[in-house]
């Protein structure tokens, strides 16, 4: 059980580690672009880890590469709630954005517990609630074959609670990830239009940094919303999403 | 033991009450000398001041009831008058009461001037100097006389050019009861403290009141209706009527304070002061405080106003509490006193004089600035605990000289890491979480099956068939068995037990096997042809 824990813990596997090595060293050299390169290359090998994310971000600040530096922190953040030191830094990058745009919620105000735990958290503990539930069940099973008869009913509530947690924490992490459709602006100046194509007019000018929730999307263009509902088309590649199990497509390309 | 108590419950008792203790010249309010529970033997004189005069009016009786304690009181009712101004005492009455003497008061009473002579004017506005200085608070006077009963008065305030309100203090209504000729009147005043603040001529605008008297309506004859409701039903006799009167203006002369012999200290405060200093104690130990309390009081107003401070190198170290300013305004006259708490720390041991307080104040009547100044204070501080009231160095002693780290500019925060990375997202480890609990779900689906297989149960018919096809070679034993498979076929067939299947049941099964169970009765016993028996059952068996 306790190796099970670690390995769900450590990500199952160690993927992208030596990309990360790498990125990390050059970081610490001085080469922000090896490092941008390196860490790019550990994120698309499966190294979508908070410290991936961290090294990612303050590698493209030091190239000057605002916005995709907050995505980058964004992603770590929402990988990792309570790390303290990714939290200053993408206060520190927004602090010198052009617009005061508050970043989307991540999960709905009754899950309130989300906002200090990761949806692979969550995801854990109700596995295990539902697991420890199960094994009671199972007992309660081997007793009836065995003619001993059923389990306690204090064993029954428990299992029953566990199970309900269990229900909940899934219902709260299905959330979480659901709600995962934000994006960072990483143009440096963006219009909004109020519809693809030529009818549509200008509504308002984002500017790099600018954090975003997306709610539809063609090939093209994403529907953006912002955080007091104003609404609006960007060209999709004005933006990046933060999703940490998505691809980082600029850093790739750059 | 409880009827002991009772004349110690009942023990009589002397008490002298009055309404108001604060009476103007020509101003008359009853007084009561009450005897509770006891008997005396007559109305006593009772002694007051010059300015007073007490005049006996006759004598009553009455029980009260107070937590179920029946209380008789006789009281003696004077009527107490007041002469003169200034403050006089009633009392101490001394009575002998069931044969003891007790004494009641005394009270003091403040007796101040009456209000200005109105002329047969029913309203006037007066101040209490026309010539003030500026800062000296003048009381701006408006006085409404009647003889006529008001239902409901409403006065128009003016406007004060030149003066502004002393703002510890509120105006001050009050309502006399006067006899002038034998006739009874009413005066009501209403007294606001002005502090003068802007020096030339200016004119207060007229006062104005509204009041609703109460008109009595003539009749031709009195009903006995009116006699019993006074009048009215309501209360109310008759109708009212509406007046208006307002007063004449008041002009002011408000002069500057002036400049020749303004002491270089001058304290602002404009008016008759008096400042007193008191300590708590006289000895107190080294490392203690004393309290001193400064109060300032006067005619002038003390708002904004606070006491000179204590030289630094006095041998000792002074606290102030918040000072506390209070205010009134009776009969014309404002007063105001400002106390102040301060605490006294020595701060070496030995006899220590507190220096006066020295204030420097300009004084209206006099025309002239003075000086007011309180008593010094001898103190004697004792030698206190050991370290107590001394003040220990530890400067160029090894102390802590560290500095709080300066920040000299903001950057991000650099990576930390705790182990090898990896896919953290949860679809990464969505088969495994998926499959933790799946372990114990598969668990019961095995045990569940194992259960099943446990608890399934042959069809006998197969059963019976299976037994047909591995008979013994041995004769006697094959018949045997040839019987009791037919039996058990036949009991499955009826629903009862194989072993009570009888001739009469096997023949409601049909004509073989009627013929069955009889030929096997005949073999079992050594008669009949056992040469077609195993078809036979096997074809009973088979239900063919």
């Amino acid at each position: 059980m306790i190796w099970i824990w670690l390995m769900v813990l450590l990500g199952c596997s160690a993927s992208g580690d030596g990309a990360f090595q790498e990125g990390l060293t050059a970081l610490r050299n001085g080469d922000s672009s090896t490092a941008v390169e390196s860490l790019s290359v550990s994120v698309e090998a499966g190294g979508r880890d908070p410290a991936v994310y961290h090294a990612l971000g303050n590698g493209l600040y030091r190239l000057g590469h605002m916005g995709e530096a907050a995505a980058a922190w964004r992603r770590g953040l929402l990988l990792a709630p309570r790390n303290g030191d990714i939290a200053a830094n993408l206060d520190h990058v927004r602090a010198q954005f052009t617009d005061r745009v508050d970043p989307p919620v991540v999960h709905r105000g009754v899950f309130f517990w989300q906002s200090e735990l990761a949806p692979l958290e969550t995801g854990i503990v109700a596995s295990i609630a539902f697991s420890f539930a199960g094994w009671i069940v199972v007992w309660g099973r081997i007793r009836m074959v065995r003619s001993l008869g059923g389990v306690s009913s204090a064993a029954r509530w428990v299992a029953g609670l566990a199970a309900a947690v269990g229900l909940l924490l899934s219902v709260s992490t299905f959330d979480a990830i659901n709600s995962r459709q934000g994006a960072v602006v990483v143009a440096e100046e963006v219009d909004v239009r109020s519809a693809l194509g030529p009818a549509g007019v200008s509504l308002f000018v984002l500017h790099e940094g600018a954090e975003v929730l997306v709610t539809d999307k063609t090939e093209t263009h994403q529907l953006i919303v912002l955080a007091d509902g104003r609404k609006g088309w960007v060209s999709r590649s004005s933006l990046l999403s933060t999703d940490p199990s998505r691809s980082f497509p600029l850093v790739r390309n750059r | 033991m409880i009827l002991a108590l009772i004349p110690a419950a009942l023990a009589a008792e002397l008490a002298l009450q009055i309404d108001t203790r604060e009476l103007v010249v020509g101003q008359a309010v009853p007084l009561q000398l009450q005897v509770i529970n006891g008997r005396s033997s007559g109305a006593p004189e009772i002694p007051a001041g010059e300015g007073l005069l007490a005049q006996y009016q006759g004598q009553s009786q009455r029980h009260v009831i107070v937590n179920f304690e029946s209380s008789r009181i006789v009281e003696y009712n004077y009527q107490l008058a007041a002469t003169q101004e200034g403050s006089w005492t009633v009392g101490p009455v001394q009575l002998v009461v069931d044969g003891e003497t007790l004494s009641a008061g005394p009270i003091r009473i403040e007796v101040g001037a009456p209000p200005a002579d109105q002329g047969g004017a029913p309203v006037m506005a007066t101040v209490t100097d026309e010539t003030p200085v500026l800062g000296q608070v003048i009381v701006y006077r408006f006085q409404f006389q009647h003889d006529k009963p008001v239902v409901n008065a409403r006065w128009g305030r003016p406007e004060f050019p030149g003066l502004v309100e002393e703002v510890h203090a509120e105006a001050a209504q009050r309502e006399y009861q006067m006899v002038q000729d034998g006739r009874p009147y009413t005066v009501q005043t209403i007294e606001v403290p002005l502090v003068a603040a802007g020096t030339g001529q200016h004119v207060i605008p007229p006062a104005t009141v509204t009041a609703q008297f109460r008109t009595e309506r003539k009749r031709r004859s009195r009903r006995p209706v009116d006699d019993l409701f006074a009048g009215s039903p309501f209360g109310i006799r008759g109708n009212t009527e509406t007046r208006a009167y307002s007063t004449e203006p008041v002009t002011l002369e408000i002069a500057g304070l002036p400049s020749e012999g303004q002491p270089p200290k001058f304290s602002g405060l404009v008016g008759q002061f008096k400042v007193r200093m008191k300590a708590g104690q006289d000895v107190i130990k080294l490392g203690e405080s004393v309290t001193l309390e400064l109060t300032i009081a006067g005619d002038g107003t003390l708002a904004g106003y606070t006491l000179p401070a204590a030289p630094n190198d006095a041998g000792f170290r002074v606290y102030d509490d918040a000072p506390e300013i209070g205010t009134r305004v009776l009969d014309g006259r404002f007063r105001s006193q400002m106390t102040v708490r301060r605490a006294v720390v020595p701060e070496v041991a030995g006899p220590l004089t507190i220096p006066p307080i020295e204030i420097q104040t300009y004084d209206p009547v006099q025309e002239s600035y003075v000086s007011i100044r309180t008593q010094s204070v001898r103190l004697m501080v004792l030698p206190g605990e050991e370290g107590a009231g001394e003040v220990a160095s530890f400067a160029n002693a090894g102390a802590d000289s560290r500095e709080t780290v300066a920040s000299l500019d903001e950057d991000i925060l650099p990576v930390s890491v705790h182990g090898p990375v990896g896919d953290r997202t949860l679809v990464a480890s969505l088969p495994l979480l998926t499959a933790l609990p799946s372990v114990p779900l598969l668990g019961w689906f095995l045990l569940s099956c194992w259960g099943w297989v446990q608890n399934r149960t042959v069809d006998p018919r197969v059963e019976l068939k299976r037994r047909l096809r591995t008979l013994p070679s041995a004769e006697s034993e094959r018949l045997s068995i040839l019987e009791d498979i037919f039996r058990e076929a036949a009991g499955l067939r009826l629903g009862v037990p194989a072993p009570s299947v009888d001739a009469e049941q096997a023949e409601s099964l049909g004509d073989l096997a009627r013929d069955l169970y009889a030929d096997l009765d005949r073999v079992r016993y050594g008669g009949g042809d056992a040469q077609d028996l195993e078809q036979r059952v096997r074809r009973f068996v088979e239900g063919k």
